[in-house]
C-alpha cells in the first residue's frame, strides 16, 4: 500500500510539472487562434445603395449613416462649390427606409424638388438636389448581392470555434485535477459544479448560436476563457465563492445575449436610453445612501444578503448614453445628455471615493466626446480641468495621496505603504514562464489578490505567458472595435463598441499598471479577469457592444440576419458556412453539380448529398456558373421565366437576407463580365426556394432552419407581383443599365432588383 | 463614419499603452526577476521569514543542509556540521556567509522559465564543490584556536575547503551571548583580514623581479638588524649574512626584504598588491570576501616593513590563496566558486570566450616561474619535505606580529606543485605563533586529507 501510496504522490509531482506547460500552450492555442483571427479578419464593406452623380457616376454608400458634404472627412464629398462642409445626412434605419436631412446647409436640399425640412423619407430613384446639383439614389442589385455575399464570405475566414472550444474544455478540465491535486484536502466543495457551470454555460451558448447560424466566436472564446481563469484565481483567493462566480458568468451571458439582441434595432435602443438613464440614476443614488465602506471607497450595496457594485452595471449604461447616431452627431442634439449624466455620474463617484472607476468614466468620457465631436482643443481643456480636480482629490483623500506617494518606488517600503506591489512582483517572478501550477502559490492570501492584483496572481499560478496573452486579448478587442468602424453601419454602434472596448483597454491598464507599479494601484477590475460578481456581468453587458459592431457575415448574434422571421436563414442552406453552398442551392454551380443538383430537385425534396453541392472553385463566380448552366436551356427559354423567378428570388432573397450582403469590391468587379443568362440559374434558386419559403410560411412560423431541399417547380407566388412593383422594378433595371454603362457592359438579362427599401421591410 | 474612423484612433492609443506597459514590466521581469523571486517576502519561498526550500550537497554529495517548511536539517556528523557551519548557515541566520543569505538564489533555483518551481517544491538542490570531509579534518586540524583554512583548484577555481573556528554545531546551537566577542559568526576566511607577515615578502619578491633590474641577484649583508635613523630598526631574530633573494626568502630575512621594499618604492608595490588583487574582494557566487587594505609610504622604515608584511598591511586569508594559486598557475589564477557548475548554461558560459574565462591575470609566467622554484626551495631547505611526506609543497610561511603581549598570527600559505592536485591554500592561526610549525601542520593534514581524492 506504501507503494501505491507513493506512486500516487510521484504521479501527483510529475502531473503538475506537465500539466503547466500543457497549460500554457492550450491557452497559446486557444487564445493566438482568436487574437490571429481577430487581427487578421476583414470587416468586408456592406454596399448598402449607391448615390447617382450629375457627371453619370455612382457613389456607394458603404454605411447605413452617410455625411454628404464638401468637407473631406465626409462620406460622400462633393466637391461643388454650393455645397456646404457638411450638407446633409443619408440614414438608413434598422428597417432599411433612407432619410435624408439638411444639416441647415447655406442653399438647402431638395427631394423631388420639395425642399427639405427635418428627416425625410427618400425612395429609390428620388432625385436629391443637394446645392443645386441632382443626386439619385439607387438600390443595390440582387446580383451584385449576391456577388457581394459570396466575396465577404469567402474574405472573411472564420475559424471554426469547435476546436478552441473542445481545448478550453480541456483547460477546464484539467484546471479541476490541478487543482485537486495541489489542494488536497482543502479541495472547495464548489469548484467541480463551479466549472461544470461555466462549461456547460459555454456549450448552450456556442450551440445555440450556431442554431442561429452565426459564425463568429472569437469574442466569446476569449471572453469563456477569461472567465476560466476567474474561477482559477477565484478558487485560490476566494474558495467559498466560486459557485456564486460561476454563476454570475451564467447570468453575465444572459446579459450579453440579452444586450445583443437590443442593438440589434437602434430605434428600441433609443427608446431605452431614459430608462437606463432612470435606472442608473436610482443605483447611484442607492449606492451614495446605502454604500458601504471597503478599501477608502463606499462603492458596495448590500441589499438582503447580497451584495454588488452599482457603479460597475452604470458603466454599460455610460457607454449607451455615450454613443449616438450619425444625425444627433450633427446636430449635438443629446451631447447635452451624456455631459449632464457624466458629470452626475463622476460626481457620485467623487461622493462614493472610488476615485480608479471615476477613472475609468472619466477616460471613456474623453473617448466617447472624442469620437464624437473629434474636438481635440476642447478635450484638452476638460483633461486640465480634470487634472485640478484630481488634485484636490489628492489633497483631501490623504489614502489616494499615499497610493501616489509610494508609486514608482514600491521597494523602498515593501512592508508598508508598498507591500502590495512588492508581494505581487516577487509573486510574479516565482512563477516563472509557465507558472507554479494552480493552487501552488502563496500570493492569494494577501488581500485583493484575485481582484486588483490579479494579474501578478495569474503570473504566479499560471505564468507570464497567459498573463501577458490576456492583456493581449484585451488589446485584441479593442483593436477589432477600432477596423470594425470601416464597415459599420452606424456611428452608434461604432462609437458604442470603441468607447466599451477603451474602457476595457483602459480599466486593464489600471489594474495591471497598479499591480506592478508602473501606476498608483487604483482597485479597479480586470474585465472579466477579476473575481467579482458585478464586474463578471458589466463586462459581459459591455462585450455585447463589440458584438453588435461585428459586421463581418454572419458573425454576429447582435447584427440581424433576417427580418421576418427572426432566425430563417434561408440562405445558409442547412449549415454549412460556404458561400459555395448557397450558390448550389441556387442553382448556378457548376455542371456536375448543377445537374446533380437538378436531379436531386427532380427527385423532389430529396436532400441532395453535400458532394452533390461540391463547388468548383473555377466557377466562383455567379456569371461563369450561370453561363454553364445556361447550356441546358434556351435563352429563350430563360427570359421566358424572368420576371418570374427574379421575383421569386427577391422575395426570398429579401427575406432572408436583409442586406449584409455587398461589399465595396464587388461592386466594382462587378463592371467586369455580365452575367448573361442570369436568370435561368436564379429562377430555379429562387423558385426552389420559395417553394420551400411558401410551406414555412403557410404553416407555423419556422424558426429553426431545416435542411435545404431541393423543391421542384415554382410556387404560384409569381401572381403576387404586383404590377406597380413591376413597374418599379424596370425602372431599377433603366437605372441600372445607365449606371453601368461606362463600364461597357451590355447587360442583356433584365436583372430585376427589388429596391432596398422594400428589401427590409417587405 | 470617416470621421469616426480616424477619431477611433484613441482607443488604439490606450492599447499602445497597455501593450508598453506590459512591455516594460517584462523587461524588469526579465531583468529583476532573481532579484525578486529571492527577495524575503515572497510568500513562495520563505515562510516567516526562513527560506524553505533547497538543499545543499557537498562535491561527494554529502547532505550539508536541507531546508524544509520546519526548518533546517543537516549533516550526520557533527564535525562536518561545525566546520561547515559558516557556510550551511545557523537557524537564526546570524551567518552573513550562510547558504540561505548568500546562496539564497541558489537554494530557490530561481530561473527565468521555471521561476522557483521545483518538483516537491523543494527548491533547488545545490552541490558546492567543497570537500565535506576534508573541511571536517581541517576544522580538527585547528581543534579550539581560532583560524581558518582555505583550499581551492587554481586551475578551475572549484573551492576545495573552507573552514572558519570559533564554530558552533548548528544543529544543537549554544547560547552565545551578545557580548560575545570571539567573532564565531563570521568566517574568518572570506570575512576576516590580517597583517600578512612573512607571506606579504613573496608579493614584494614579485614586484621586484618584474621592475627592479638584478632584483633576483642583488643581496644584501644581514646583520640581524638594520637602522633607518631616529632609532627605527628593521629586526632579524638572527644574522643571515649576506643572502640574496632566494635565500632570503628562504630565511625569512626582514633586512633584505626592507632593502629591497626600499629599491622598489611605494607606488609600484601598490601596483603590485592591486595585481595580485590583495586589495580588492572577490565574490565566490555570491559570498564576498573581504579587501586587503594597505598604505603605501614613499619611503624609510614604514616602506621597508610594509615590504616585510607589517606596518598597515592588512590581508584577507582567501585572497591570499588565490594569489599562491596566481603563482602556481603560471601569472594567473582562476576566479573562485563555490557552487559546482553542471547546468548547461554555466558550461556554454565557460566556453565563450568573453573577457579573461574566468582568469585572474597577476603576474607575468617568468616570475610566476621564479617564486615557484623560490617557494619550493623553501619546503625543502627550511620547513623541511619531511614535514609534508609525500607531496610537492611550494609555499610561504608567516609570523606576524599583532602588537601588545599577544603571540603572533601564523600563517602557510602556498601551492601543491602536482597537475593532479593543483591546490592553492592558505592557513592562518590567530595568535598561533610560529608560522611553520603552527599553521604548516594544519596544511599538511588538509593535504595529505585531500590527496585521498
Amino acid at each position: 500500500m506504501d507503494f501505491l501510496e507513493n506512486a500516487i504522490e510521484l504521479a501527483k509531482l510529475y502531473f503538475t510539472t506537465g500539466v503547466r506547460w500543457v497549460f500554457m500552450f492550450l491557452a497559446l492555442y486557444i487564445l493566438v487562434r482568436q487574437i490571429r483571427s481577430l487581427m487578421l479578419a476583414r470587416n468586408p464593406s456592406e454596399i448598402w445603395a449607391y448615390l447617382g452623380c450629375p457627371d453619370g457616376t455612382s457613389v456607394p454608400l458603404t454605411h447605413w449613416e452617410n455625411l454628404l458634404g464638401r468637407g473631406r472627412g465626409c462620406d460622400v464629398v462633393i466637391n461643388l462649390g454650393s455645397v456646404s462642409r457638411s450638407h446633409g445626412t443619408l440614414i438608413r434605419d434598422s428597417k432599411g427606409i433612407w432619410k435624408y436631412e439638411d444639416l441647415l446647409s447655406k442653399n438647402g436640399s431638395m427631394i423631388n424638388g420639395d425642399v427639405v425640412q427635418g428627416p425625410t423619407e427618400i425612395g429609390a430613384g428620388d432625385i436629391l438636389t443637394i446645392g443645386g446639383s441632382d443626386f439619385t439614389l439607387y438600390p443595390v442589385s440582387l446580383q451584385e448581392r449576391m456577388e457581394n455575399i459570396e466575396k465577404r464570405k469567402k474574405r472573411t475566414k472564420n475559424i471554426s470555434p469547435w476546436p478552441s472550444l473542445i481545448a478550453l474544455t480541456i483547460f477546464q478540465f484539467l484546471t479541476v485535477i490541478q487543482f485537486k491535486v495541489a489542494l488536497g484536502e482543502d479541495f472547495p466543495p464548489g469548484l467541480i459544479p463551479g466549472y461544470a457551470l461555466l462549461c456547460l454555460t459555454m456549450w448552450v451558448y456556442f450551440v445555440l448560436m450556431r442554431r442561429f447560424k452565426r459564425v463568429g466566436f472569437e469574442m466569446e472564446t476569449i471572453a469563456f476563457f477569461l472567465c476560466t481563469m476567474c474561477l482559477a484565481v477565484t478558487t485560490t483567493a476566494y474558495p467559498g465563492t466560486i459557485l456564486k462566480q460561476s454563476v454570475s458568468v451564467t447570468l453575465g451571458v444572459i446579459l450579453f445575449f440579452a444586450f445583443c439582441w437590443l442593438l440589434r434595432d437602434l430605434n428600441r435602443v433609443k427608446k431605452l436610453a431614459y430608462v437606463l438613464i432612470a435606472i442608473s440614476v436610482v443605483l447611484l443614488f442607492i449606492n451614495i445612501t446605502m454604500g458601504q465602506l471597503k478599501y477608502g471607497a463606499t462603492n458596495w450595496v448590500k441589499i438582503g444578503g447580497f451584495s454588488f457594485q452599482p457603479s460597475e452595471l452604470v458603466k454599460i449604461v455610460f457607454i449607451f448614453i455615450g454613443a449616438a447616431t450619425l444625425d444627433e452627431l450633427q446636430k449635438r442634439k443629446n451631447m447635452m445628455i451624456f455631459l449632464v449624466f457624466s458629470v452626475f455620474c463622476l460626481g457620485c463617484l467623487a461622493i462614493m471615493g472610488d476615485f480608479g472607476t471615476a477613472m475609468i468614466f472619466f477616460v471613456t468620457f474623453l473617448v466617447i466626446s472624442f469620437l464624437r465631436s473629434g474636438d481635440f482643443s476642447r478635450l484638452l481643456l476638460v483633461v486640465g480641468a480634470a487634472g485640478v480636480m484630481g488634485m484636490m482629490v489628492l489633497r483631501f483623500k490623504p489614502y489616494i495621496a499615499d497610493r501616489f506617494a509610494i508609486w514608482g518606488h514600491a521597494w523602498d517600503d515593501p512592508t508598508d505603504s508598498g507591500f502590495q506591489q512588492v508581494q505581487a512582483m516577487c509573486s510574479a517572478a516565482s512563477g516563472g514562464i509557465p507558472g507554479l501550477g494552480a493552487g501552488n502559490g502563496a500570493f492569494g492570501d494577501v488581500a485583493a489578490a484575485p481582484t486588483d492584483l490579479v494579474f501578478c496572481l495569474v503570473c504566479e499560478e499560471w505564468g507570464l505567458v497567459i498573463a501577458i496573452l490576456l492583456t493581449l486579448c484585451i488589446v485584441t478587442l479593442g483593436v477589432f472595435a477600432v477596423r470594425s468602424i470601416i464597415a459599420g453601419r452606424s456611428t452608434y454602434y461604432s462609437i458604442a463598441a470603441c468607447g466599451a472596448m477603451s474602457m476595457f483597454i483602459f480599466q486593464t491598464i489600471l489594474n495591471v499598471f497598479g499591480t506592478v507599479d508602473l501606476l498608483p494601484i487604483t482597485g479597479v477590475t480586470f474585465p472579466f479577469l477579476s473575481a467579482g460578481g458585478t464586474s463578471m456581468l458589466a463586462s459581459w453587458g459591455m462585450l455585447a457592444f463589440l458584438k453588435a459592431a461585428d459586421t463581418r457575415q454572419n458573425a454576429s448574434f447582435a447584427v440581424k440576419l433576417d427580418k421576418k422571421g427572426e432566425f430563417d436563414s434561408e440562405m445558409e442552406a442547412n449549415g454549412p458556412m460556404e458561400p459555395e453552398d448557397i450558390l448550389d442551392s441556387i442553382g448556378v454551380g457548376g455542371g456536375a453539380a448543377s445537374a446533380a443538383a437538378r436531379r436531386a430537385a427532380a427527385a423532389n425534396q430529396s436532400r441532395p448529398a453535400p458532394s452533390q453541392y461540391s463547388y468548383d472553385d473555377k466557377k466562383a463566380t455567379m456569371m461563369q456558373g450561370s453561363n454553364e448552366a445556361g447550356g441546358h436551356f434556351t435563352n429563350k427559354r430563360s427570359h421566358e421565366y424572368r420576371d418570374q423567378s427574379d421575383e421569386e428570388f427577391f422575395r426570398n432573397f429579401g427575406n432572408a437576407r436583409p442586406g449584409e450582403d455587398n461589399s465595396f469590391e464587388g461592386r466594382y468587379e462587378k463592371v467586369a463580365p455580365q452575367p448573361q443568362p442570369k436568370p435561368q440559374p436564379e429562377k430555379k434558386a429562387a423558385s426552389s426556394k420559395k417553394a420551400q419559403k411558401s410551406v414555412h410560411q403557410s404553416g407555423a412560423q419556422r424558426k429553426t432552419p431545416v435542411p435545404q431541399h431541393k423543391p421542384k417547380g415554382r410556387s404560384a407566388s409569381s401572381g403576387r407581383v404586383s404590377q406597380e412593383e413591376k413597374i418599379r422594378r424596370q425602372r431599377e433595371y433603366e437605372q441600372e443599365q445607365r449606371r453601368r454603362k461606362q463600364a461597357q457592359q451590355n447587360e442583356e438579362s433584365p436583372l430585376t432588383l427589388e429596391d432596398i427599401f422594400g428589401d427590409d421591410h417587405k | 463614419m470617416k470621421k469616426i474612423e480616424k477619431r477611433a484612433i484613441m482607443c488604439l492609443l490606450l492599447g499602445l499603452v497597455l501593450v508598453l506597459g506590459v512591455g516594460i514590466f517584462s523587461y524588469r521581469y526579465v531583468v529583476n526577476g532573481a532579484d525578486w523571486a529571492a527577495y524575503e517576502g515572497n510568500r513562495d519561498v520563505y515562510t516567516k521569514g526562513d527560506i524553505k526550500m533547497g538543499v545543499l550537497y557537498d562535491r561527494n554529495g554529502e547532505l550539508l543542509m536541507r531546508n524544509t517548511s520546519d526548518g533546517m536539517k543537516y549533516n550526520d556528523n557533527s564535525n562536518v556540521r561545525k566546520a561547515l557551519m559558516h557556510i550551511t548557515g545557523d537557524k537564526d541566520n546570524n551567518i552573513s556567509t550562510g547558504a540561505n543569505r548568500a546562496l539564497a538564489d541558489e537554494l530557490v533555483g530561481y530561473d527565468l522559465i521555471n521561476g522557483v518551481y521545483s518538483l516537491n517544491q523543494e527548491g533547488k538542490e545545490v552541490h558546492l564543490t567543497l570537500n565535506g570531509s576534508a573541511c571536517a579534518t581541517a576544522y580538527q586540524a585547528l581543534g579550539d584556536r581560532k583560524g581558518c583554512v582555505g583550499v581551492y583548484n587554481y586551475k578551475t577555481g572549484e573551492m576545495i575547503c573552507m573552514v572558519s573556528t570559533p564554530t558552533y554545531d548548528p544543529k544543537h546551537p549554544p547560547k552565545i551571548s551578545d557580548d560575545d566577542d570571539s567573532g564565531v559568526y563570521i568566517n574568518r576566511f572570506t570575512s576576516a583580514k590580517y597583517a600578512p607577515g612573512s607571506t606579504f615578502k613573496v608579493l614584494t619578491a614579485a614586484a621586484a623581479l618584474e621592475t627592479v633590474e638584478g632584483s633576483q641577484e642583488f643581496s644584501v649583508h644581514c646583520s640581524g638588524v638594520e637602522d633607518y635613523g631616529h632609532g627605527d630598526k628593521v629586526t632579524d631574530l638572527s644574522a643571515h649574512g649576506d643572502v640574496d633573494m632566494k635565500e632570503a626568502l628562504e630565511e625569512s630575512c626582514n633586512v633584505y626584504f626592507g632593502q629591497l621594499a626600499q629599491k622598489v618604492g611605494g607606488r609600484t608595490l601598490k601596483k603590485y598588491v592591486g595585481k595580485a588583487h590583495l586589495d580588492e574582494g572577490y565574490s565566490i557566487d555570491g559570498i564576498k570576501t573581504a579587501a586587503g587594505t594597505f598604505e603605501y609610504p614613499r619611503k624609510g622604515i614604514d616602506l621597508a616593513w610594509t615590504g616585510i608584511g607589517q606596518y598597515k598591511d592588512m590581508v584577507n586569508p582567501c585572497a591570499m590563496m588565490i594569489f599562491m594559486g596566481g603563482i602556481a598557475g603560471g601569472g594567473s589564477a582562476a576566479e573562485p566558486y563555490i557552487v559546482v557548475r553542471d547546468s548547461w548554461a554555466d558550461s556554454l558560459k565557460e566556453k565563450l570566450p568573453v573577457g579573461d574565462g574566468g582568469q585572474i591575470e597577476m603576474i607575468e609566467a617568468s616570475t610566476a616561474s621564479t617564486l615557484k622554484e623560490m617557494l619550493a626551495n623553501n619546503v625543502k631547505n627550511h620547513y623541511g619535505s619531511n614535514m609534508f611526506p609525500g607531496l610537492d609543497v611550494c609555499a610561504k610561511s608567516g609570523t606576524a606580529e599583532v602588537g601588545g603581549d599577544k603571540r603572533p598570527n601564523a600563517w602557510f600559505a602556498g601551492f601543491l606543485d602536482d597537475d593532479a592536485h593543483p591546490y592553492a591554500f592558505v592557513v592562518m592561526v590567530e595568535n598561533g605563533g610560529y608560522g611553520t610549525s603552527v599553521a604548516g601542520s594544519i596544511a599538511n593534514k588538509v593535504l595529505q586529507d585531500l590527496m585521498l581524492y
